[in-house]
């Protein structure tokens, strides 16, 4: 009788045992889904689309020895990619010229501090192969702290050879 | 026999207490998920009236009394000319409490941008119609001028600051 009695408690417990363990389970699952839509994800922003494309547009500090004497930021992408030798007026190649002043410019737009709503940032400039869609990044930097959100953008320029086009792609890290 | 019913009724009450505290606890796994969730859509919500708002924004650089010869474009020429002009008033017709240009690079100067002083300053203000105009939606743009000194169009990275009923329609 004792033993009968003792089984049956075994029995119990291997009962509350698989019962705690499925609820477990089910609660890592609703954990799970619930920190995957909450963890660090790329959000595509009106805003740095509208500023990739602003900044492109806008006029550089290089003169390439072409006209119009100040070039704008497309023509020094292009030049970048196309020309890699080519030369800014104050003797910088336009490669280093755009390594040296894209960071300024989204640190000085975006204000972008350990601090502050915008804590760190990453650009891209990549050449898209208009026939094999094959793309080859020549110009990218990060800095800041980027572990949570972001939001990002970009903008296309048309290669001056007509082999495909140069994408900017600016991503903009939100503090947490 | 009295006992072996007193075990049962235990054993009921066993399972009772677990199968309750099974329905609690995945009721409350319930309602973070879906706390989380609604405030995820909420965030998405206000993102996208941002947007929208930095969408009509943008669309003020369009108009024939600002625009440069490019998408997103804004002569700045023109708009100091307005902003001096008595005959032409944007307010008219874009039904705007508040409506400012800001040249954000390369920096300048800081300060309102008047006959005397442009293009050395940094803001343009072309409507101020009341200081409780709440939080001006912006978007970026791009700023051009004619720079005669270097004979050639000049381009500065820019933001337009606007609030009003046109905005927030």
């Amino acid at each position: 009788m004792k033993l009968f009695n003792s089984n049956k408690a075994q029995e119990e417990m291997v009962g509350f045992a698989i019962l705690v363990v499925v609820v477990a389970v089910v609660g890592l699952i609703f954990l799970a889904i619930s920190l995957r839509s909450s963890s660090s994800n790329e959000i595509s922003s009106l805003l740095v689309q509208q500023f990739s494309e602003s900044f492109i547009t806008s006029t550089s500090e290089c003169n390439l020895g072409t006209w119009p004497s100040l070039a704008s930021f497309a023509t020094v992408f292009d030049s970048c990619y196309n020309n890699p030798s080519s030369k800014c007026d104050s003797g910088k190649s336009s490669c280093s010229y755009l390594n040296e002043s894209i960071p300024q410019i989204i640190n000085s737009v975006w204000k972008i501090a350990p601090e502050s709503a915008f804590n760190g940032a990453t650009y891209k400039v990549i050449f898209k192969d208009r026939v094999s869609g094959d793309e080859k990044e020549y110009l990218s930097k990060s800095w800041g702290n980027c572990t949570g959100d972001s939001m990002g953008g970009e903008s296309i320029i048309p290669d001056s050879r007509k082999r495909g086009n140069i994408i900017f792609r600016v991503i903009i890290c939100l503090n947490k | 026999m009295r006992s072996m019913e007193v075990k049962g009724q235990l054993k009921i009450q066993e399972m009772a207490f677990v199968l309750v505290a099974i329905v609690i606890f995945l009721g409350l796994v319930a309602l973070i998920f879906f706390s989380i969730r609604l405030n995820n859509i909420k965030n998405e919500a206000a993102t996208l009236k941002e947007e929208q708002a930095a969408a009509l924004v943008r669309h003020i650089s369009g108009l024939p009394e600002l625009s440069w010869d490019c998408p997103g474009c804004i002569d700045l020429d023109k708009a100091i000319a307005l902003k001096n002009s008595k005959d032409i008033s944007l307010n008219n017709f874009l039904e705007l409490d508040y409506l400012m240009i800001e040249i954000l690079y390369p920096l300048q100067k800081k300060g309102n941008c008047v006959i005397g002083n442009y293009p050395d300053c940094s803001q343009i203000l072309l409507i101020n119609d009341t200081k409780d105009f709440g939080v001006a939606s912006s978007a970026f743009v791009t700023l051009c001028r004619w720079q005669s000194d270097k004979q050639q169009e000049v381009c500065a990275l820019g933001k337009v600051y606007a609030a009003g009923k046109g905005v927030s329609r």
